[in-house]
């Protein structure tokens, strides 16, 4: 059996404003060997987060383990606050697809294949130095 | 205290809405209070800015005249937090008027407190003079132009000035923008139960139902604080309130897992203990309260950074969504060469965003369906209007190489394309504020009706 994605160990992944500024992201894992596992190899990390966001480590605010409700809660700064000019999704309910999508093996997580999260990761027009600039990394 | 103080939470939000069962089967609890939150940040930052709320009138109407009537037969006071949902002046007034129609067409008698929590940008740049404020996580550094700049600035207020109000004998309170946990947790904290569990249980009901099994925002709940421990039930006997839902929603919306930072304190909840009860309601125990050393509120301010205009289209020619790029850099070109740069004279701005469009190692697959809304901002809304247009046809006819749909790249949604979005608000104040006293920011208005 291939490695699971998180979602796949979990009944609830889901991401929500904290604040216009931060967006928060919570995994509640189903069985308590998978909670275990995937808290004590640490496949979740700043380093990993940051790499599945296309963010910087410093805009990962805290990655906290909560056993009472097996649950894992994930704090990014947003690249753009709610509502501003540029933001894409002004709750922040749909920016947990990157985190879903890793993959828990044995060792560590890696990501597969997948679009950046432009709402929290800087948008292509940002990065590239012009204000707004740009389509989107959504453009072939 | 009493044996328990028993608070009802009709639904998460004002204006969403509740099954009347609910309603009435929680007043048969004879709850000391009913709270109704009626607002948040999270809708963006245009509501604050604006004055406007994101709910309907006619829903907060419905949802408050019940509310009203069910707060008078069982002689509880009815509180509302972030009134209007942003909780400035006019939203306020704008829930005032609603109560004021209510309370005529009901023929009742109300003693009415109106909490203020708008704030003047003379007192906020005051109190940032003297070093009394400091961004929350994510927040911009704030200066002088900045606060001046703001369109409305409010604070959020602890349960301090709520039970202000309640020991003045206000039958309704309404208060501007305030911590959601404010408006459950104020009047148990007025009689004395436990600060900790007084918190802990306004932050799981503060959703309403939300918290329950299965959830819902648009459901009620009770929570019966006792001495060392609070009760959680549902008051629609279709859902009960279990330990991994209620648990889960202490995390909810908030930064850290298991800390519940409010004006007055921290409530840890790391070590609270959940326990369903036979009857299909919750038990919590052991969350702890430490005391803040200063006394600190939110303070949330919207600044406008422009006017929006906007068009949607549909591009269904995979050969125009795989040149969709191009098309969209010669509509730039074409407004720069009738308005000058984005970032020269009258700055503007061009989004493009692009939903559906999936690629194939370099190659746009066939059935391209793909969702185009075009975001322009500008200084006024005129002119955010004329570089949408213009861009809008520009795309519209742009060609390319390999184009063989020469009759338009766009499925144009609707006639009129575009729409005049109205202004665009940021939110450029996010800070705590440090007070001596936390009644000072939030004057009290009573008034007879």
């Amino acid at each position: 059996m291939s490695d699971p994605f998180l979602y796949e160990l979990a009944d609830i992944v889901r991401s929500k404003n904290a604040g216009p500024f931060l967006v928060t992201l919570d995994v509640f894992i189903r069985g308590e060997a998978d909670y275990a596992h995937v808290k004590s190899s640490e496949v979740i990390t700043k380093a990993a987060i940051a790499a599945a966001y296309g963010i910087d480590e410093d805009h990962v605010v805290g990655i906290y383990f909560w056993d009472p409700a097996r649950a894992v809660k994930i704090t990014l700064r947003r690249a753009v606050s709610s509502g501003a000019a540029g933001d894409d999704d002004v709750y922040g309910a749909a920016m947990h697809m990157p985190l879903m999508n890793l993959v828990i093996s044995e060792n560590g997580a890696s990501r597969r294949a997948g679009p950046t999260q432009p709402g929290v990761a800087r948008a292509a027009g940002e990065a590239a130095g012009a204000r707004g600039d740009g389509p989107t990394d959504a453009a072939p | 205290m009493a044996d328990e103080i028993r608070v009802l939470a009709p639904n998460a939000l004002l204006g969403y809405g509740f099954p009347l069962e609910s309603l009435e089967a929680g007043l048969r609890e004879r709850p000391h209070v009913i709270g109704a939150d009626g607002g948040s940040t999270d809708p963006g930052p245009y509501y604050l800015g604006s004055g406007t709320s994101f709910t309907g009138r006619e829903s907060v109407k419905r949802d408050l005249g019940h509310l009203l009537r069910g707060a008078k037969a069982v002689a509880a006071p009815l509180i509302v937090g972030s009134c209007g949902g942003a909780g400035g002046e006019p939203h306020l007034a704008w829930v005032y008027e609603i109560l004021r129609e209510l309370a005529a067409e009901q023929q009742l008698a109300l003693r009415v407190a109106l909490i203020h929590a708008e704030q003047d940008a003379a007192t906020v740049a005051a109190a940032h003079r003297a070093g009394k404020l400091s961004p929350l996580s994510g927040a911009p550094e704030l200066d002088q132009a900045t606060i001046e700049d703001c369109s409305r600035i409010v604070a959020q207020m602890g349960y301090e000035p709520i039970n202000a109000a309640l020991s003045e004998g206000a039958d309704v309170i309404l208060a501007g923008r305030a911590c959601d946990v404010s408006v459950y947790a104020a009047l148990p904290i007025l009689r004395g139960a436990d600060i900790a569990l007084s918190i802990h249980a306004a932050k799981i009901i503060e959703c309403g139902a939300y918290c329950a099994t299965p959830g819902s925002a648009t459901d009620s709940i009770i929570a019966k604080i006792c001495d060392d421990h609070f009760v959680l039930k549902a008051t629609n006997p279709a859902r009960t309130v279990k330990a991994p839902s209620a648990a889960a929603h202490s995390l909810y919306e908030q930064q850290h897992p298991s800390r519940l930072v409010e004006p007055v304190g921290v409530v840890d909840v790391g070590a609270a203990e959940f326990r369903e009860q036979p009857d299909g309601s919750l038990r919590v125990s052991g969350s702890r309260f430490t005391a803040a050393a200063n006394y600190t509120v939110k303070l949330e301010g919207a600044r406008r950074v422009g006017f929006r205009a906007v068009t949607v289209a549909g591009i269904r020619d995979p050969f125009a969504a795989a040149n969709l790029e191009g098309c969209l850099a010669g509509a730039r070109s074409r407004v720069e060469d009738a308005f000058g740069k984005p970032d020269q004279g009258a700055p503007y701005e061009i989004r493009p965003h692009v939903y559906g469009l999936k690629t194939n190692g370099g190659r746009t697959l066939v059935d391209a369906d793909v969702c185009l809304v075009l975001d322009v901002i500008a200084d006024t809304q005129e002119r955010a209007a004329e570089i949408c247009s213009l861009a809008r046809s520009t795309l519209l006819h742009h060609d390319y190489p390999g184009r063989i749909s020469v009759g338009g790249n766009l499925a144009l949604l609707f006639s009129p394309h575009d729409v005049a979005w109205g202004p665009v608000y940021e939110f450029a104040i996010y800070h705590v504020w440090e007070l001596d006293d936390p009644l000072a920011p939030f004057p009290i208005e009573y008034v007879e009706l």
